[in-house]
């Protein structure tokens, strides 16, 4: 407590914004190299990308509340740069300019007006709902006059989003093992082909080497006194062939 | 002579496919290879070597040396091998007795320490022209311990030996007398020591002399070559040396 009391609360402040732009800064640049890095017609896995999304979503809502709270924006107001004399102006001129400007870079405004317009059409979180979409969507059913997408619209969006969120997630957590099954079907497929026609057809080099592991496979399912086993250890096998040790008895 | 070495195991389900590959790497057909091996163990030496004294300083006499040294070069398993045919096995069809094939001893030294990249090892073959192996090992201070049936195929790829082949138990003879002239029973009626009927697969390159940098390094750098192309085919790998030792006990 002493150390945040001898620190003036106008500096506190500052230094909590620092840290909330720094570390949303930080996370928009990783983001912003994992797209470029990845391939063109791709994107990061799904996974990573929601992760990435979540993440910079709580920053920004941090700092927005950060920016929000009443004795902050106080603060705020009433700070203005002054360079020290010891200032090397000379040097880091750009620097200086950029600290003294009180108003917005012309780029900053047409966000900033952008962002207005947006968030006066859709209205999100401006009652201190800050919550899943799921809320949001609620509030859009309840008031949804208010709001740039109409009830209607909305409907239609998560009438789309649902099913074809639902696809990307069943590709994502079961792809695998989907492909697995079918794989196994298809074995399953080609072996009973072969056994039904033996005649066989001519197929490509592939088909002949599965053919070949089917036909020893076979071979080995007749043969009752060969089952299905796991390997021996090499070391057993070839301590027996030195010395004639007994390989433990494996079951 | 010395063999560079590496291992590799191939289940059984598999052993045709690595044949076909193997037979389209080397360029060749397989060559059948069975074998008869008859490990010997040796006996004289075992008792006189008594526990090891440290510490001493005292410069041992010439002949108490050399006899310690041939003792050491006797103290290891050794091997009489047969090469055999198939239709070596089983009761004789025509009733002329069979022919009777040449024996050689091999034996092959513990894998030396500290090679990581491939195994290698002493080893060394001869080839008995004639008389009773088994009366001749006997007087060399062996005795018979075990023996097995070396049954696959062989391909030579440049120098290097690729050997996929399994191990089958004989079973102990019944009249230790007629040890070599026993007769065998047919191959398909012997069981694998492996139950599961993998194979091994043993790529090898003899050198003739392995103190020679130059042809060691040629060798491994082969060998190593072979053992990337079967990258993905059968794992080769240094098998474990302790597993390889010949040394008796």
């Amino acid at each position: 407590m002493s150390t945040t009391n001898a620190i003036p609360p106008a500096i506190r402040h500052l230094d909590t914004l620092r840290q909330r732009l720094q570390q949303l800064s930080q996370n928009l640049n990783a983001a912003r190299y994992e797209l470029t890095t990845t391939p063109l017609d791709d994107l990061p896995p799904l996974a990573t990308l929601t992760t990435t999304v979540s993440l910079l979503y709580t920053q920004l809502l941090a700092l927005m509340n950060t920016l929000r709270s009443e004795e902050v924006k106080e603060q705020l107001g009433y700070m203005h740069p002054h360079p020290l004399p010891g200032y090397p102006v000379q040097q880091h001129a750009i620097i200086l300019q950029e600290l003294l400007r009180r108003k917005m870079g012309v780029e900053g405004e047409g966000w900033v007006e952008e962002g207005r317009r947006a968030g006066e059409g859709v209205g999100m979180l401006e009652d201190g709902h800050q919550g899943a979409d799921g809320e949001v969507d609620v509030d859009a059913d309840d008031a949804g006059k208010t709001r740039a997408l109409s009830v209607e619209q909305l409907r239609e969006l998560w009438q789309w989003a649902a099913p074809a969120q639902n696809e990307v997630a069943r590709q994502v957590i079961f792809g695998e093992d989907e492909d697995e099954e079918e794989e196994g079907e298809d074995e399953e497929d080609e072996t009973g082909e072969d056994e039904e026609d033996e005649t066989g057809e001519d197929e490509g080099g592939d088909e002949v080497m599965e053919d070949v592991g089917s036909a020893a496979a076979k071979k080995a399912n007749i043969v009752p006194a060969t089952p299905a086993r796991p390997m021996m250890k090499l070391d057993d096998v070839l301590r027996f062939v030195s010395t004639g040790r007994e390989p433990p008895v494996t079951v | 002579m010395h063999e560079l070495l590496l291992f590799g195991q191939v289940p059984e389900v598999r052993c045709l496919q690595v044949m076909n590959v193997l037979a389209g790497i080397t360029a060749m057909q397989p060559q059948r290879v069975i074998e008869r091996h008859l490990i010997y163990k040796p006996t004289v030496g075992l008792q006189e070597r008594g526990p090891k004294v440290g510490g001493t300083q005292e410069i041992a006499p010439e002949k108490r040396r050399t006899q310690q040294a041939a003792q050491n070069t006797e103290l290891n398993f050794v091997q009489l091998v047969q090469g055999l045919e198939e239709t070596d096995f089983g009761p004789p069809t025509d009733g002329t007795a069979k022919e009777t094939k040449p024996w050689r001893m091999e034996f092959a030294d513990l894998p030396e320490a500290g090679r990581k990249a491939i195994a290698s090892r002493l080893t060394s073959t001869t080839d008995i022209k004639g008389g009773d192996p088994d009366s001749y090992m006997k007087g060399l201070g062996y005795s018979y311990v075990d023996e097995y049936i070396l049954d696959g195929h062989r391909f030579i790829n440049k120098n290097t030996i690729l050997l996929l082949h399994r191990i089958i138990r004989l079973p102990s003879p019944t009249d230790s007398s007629k040890l070599l002239d026993r007769e065998l029973p047919a191959l398909d009626t012997l069981k694998p020591v492996d139950p599961s009927g993998a194979h091994l697969l043993h790529a090898s390159i003899r050198l003739s002399d392995g103190s020679k940098t130059e042809l060691l390094l040629q060798g491994t750098t082969e060998l190593q070559a072979m053992q990337k192309m079967l990258k993905g085919v059968v794992d080769l790998v240094v098998p474990d040396r302790l597993s390889l030792d010949t040394r008796a006990r």
